[in-house]
């Protein structure tokens, strides 16, 4: 499947979750919001340079239960998010509180910001 | 058609808060359910701890309020920023057929539900003219 193919199927398939992003000399750390999931229903996987998390809802709906205002589906989440070489991949944390899931990507050495000493002569 | 009279008034609350142009973004989405005269609503509050979700009931308007806080990262830069945050709130007119003290509330992974019922109802009563 082509990166569009696949960019639709996720867009049609799973609910994209509204996410944070931010960066420090030594980390980034990412917060997605996804209502309805619990640690034990998330799947975070790292391949090929790609990060992707999976929010998996079960059957959220009530059973026999008739609909009287509906403004929100829930159901599968779904990001994916490149990576490369930027973190090291071992480290990666990760933990929900209330629905939101928050990621700690510590930097690789490579891309850390360093002074680089001057010798003199 | 009573039962959907329960919340006819609902979209209407909506609408005014969005003329006055205040709360477009921070009204949280809301689904209504019911089931044998049992209802549930359930609304989407990612992010936000049990302490700061305050649920009043006056005169037949139940409103849930509060404050959405996004973690801010110390010494760290927002690169990409989609969470909204901010001051919440969303009402909802309830019709007198429902049992206010029936109303409980549970939060549970960022989604607040309400259960409440309807009121017994009382039996019309013919009036005998003596």
């Amino acid at each position: 499947m082509n990166e569009a193919a696949l960019t639709k199927k996720i867009q049609d398939d799973y609910i994209i979750p509204a996410t944070d992003i931010y960066e420090n000399d030594n980390e980034y750390i990412l917060t997605l919001e996804m209502p309805g999931i619990s640690k034990h229903d998330i799947e975070i996987t790292l391949e090929n340079d790609y990060l992707e998390i999976l929010g998996k809802a079960g059957n959220p709906e009530l059973e026999g239960y008739r609909v009287v205002e509906r403004e929100f589906h829930l159901g599968d989440y779904f990001r994916r998010f490149q990576v490369s070489n930027l973190i090291e991949k071992d480290k990666i944390d990760a933990k929900i509180e209330y629905g939101v899931l928050r990621l700690t990507l510590p930097k690789s050495e490579q891309v850390k910001p360093r002074k680089i000493e001057v010798k003199s002569e | 058609m009573l039962i959907d009279e329960l919340f006819k008034n609902l979209s209407a609350i909506n609408r005014k808060y969005r003329d006055f142009g205040i709360i477009e973004s921070k009204t949280p989405p809301l689904n209504i359910m019911e089931k044998d005269g049992e209802y549930v609503v359930r609304v989407l509050l990612p992010g936000i701890a049990k302490d700061d979700i305050e649920i009043n009931y006056a005169d037949y308007v139940l409103t849930i309020e509060g404050e959405k806080k996004c973690v801010k990262v110390s010494d760290s830069e927002l690169i990409r920023g989609e969470r909204l945050e901010g001051r919440f709130k969303r009402s909802i007119r309830l019709s007198n057929k429902i049992d206010p003290s029936s109303i409980n509330a549970t939060v549970k992974n960022g989604v607040l539900e309400l259960n409440m019922k309807t009121a017994p109802e009382v039996k019309p009563k013919k009036i005998k003219i003596s």
